[in-house]
């Protein structure tokens, strides 16, 4: 079943279109879990609200994006820098057992989990032995 | 013939240098992993300190301030592991980290705000460390 959802190899940041705010985009780091009814992909977008969440899905492939709302201290001077503000993009191939239609996303604390829940044919069914 | 204690290797030299573009690259092209960065921002009279803190919650920040050095650490606790692990990037967050900041800051008015997984840290200059401004009269 690894198959069923992989990280496209590439980096998203770099072929990105310059958004209206002329921020970066990056590829978040994620966790992607599997249990027999759904795939879990869980990203880190620190700054991102729910409101900031957008979740595509062209043909097998998905694409989380995330927008941040911070925004850099007017009237401050920046005088230690170890990170840039940015947004968040990354495509992820889907396998045939996704149900595209009910893909549901959350976030909270900064870190989006998009849930993706398998057709049912795909799902595992249990067969009940019965005693004659 | 001498032998020497440590000797200079080109491919360790070669070898540091890839993990130092490695680093680099990272940190430009994807999020922090289990050390964050940390931004420092000030005017004349307040210094704002930021970092990014997915998933971590309020209880679970620590910050001391020393004369002007701020000392910031936090702990994210592990999800409850739900099914099998196809992908795991997102690294345990635990870290440490000190920074100065550009003056003396009055411990009693210091706010720390958890938004988003954002830490924003506002902390006003000391008024003994204030420039003052000095009036000069004409005779």
């Amino acid at each position: 079943m690894l198959s069923l959802l992989k990280p496209k190899n590439e980096t998203p940041a770099t072929q990105t279109p310059a958004p209206a705010n002329d921020r970066r985009s990056v590829a978040p780091r994620v966790d992607i879990r599997e249990t027999p009814e759904a795939v879990l992909v869980v990203a880190d977008m620190p700054g991102v609200a729910a409101d900031g969440v957008d979740v595509a899905v062209h043909g097998d492939v998905l694409t989380l994006r995330g927008t941040s709302r911070v925004k850099e201290p007017e009237k401050f001077q920046a005088i230690w820098r170890e990170y840039a503000l940015r947004d968040y993009e990354r495509s992820f191939r889907l396998g045939h057992a996704i149900d595209t239609e009910h893909i549901a996303a959350a976030a909270k604390d900064g870190v989006v989990r998009v849930t993706l829940p398998k057709r049912a044919a795909a799902q595992p069914k249990k067969i009940t032995v019965t005693a004659e | 013939m001498t032998t020497y204690a440590y000797t200079w290797d080109p491919f360790r030299e070669v070898e540091t240098m890839l993990a130092g573009m490695d680093r680099l690259i990272d940190r430009a092209y994807t999020t922090a992993g289990s050390t964050p960065g940390i931004n420092v921002y000030a005017d004349d009279e307040t210094a704002v300190v930021t970092t990014e803190l997915p998933g971590v919650q309020p209880a679970d920040v620590q910050l001391q301030l020393h004369e002007d050095v701020l000392t910031l650490g936090a702990e994210r606790k592990p999800d409850p592991a739900t099914g099998q692990a196809l992908v795991a990037e997102r690294a345990s967050l635990r870290f440490s980290r000190s920074v100065s900041l550009p003056f003396a800051v009055d411990t009693d008015h210091v706010e720390a705000r958890l938004n988003n997984g954002v830490l924003t840290v506002a902390l006003m200059r000391a008024a003994a460390d204030r420039p003052r401004r000095i009036t000069v009269h004409a005779n």
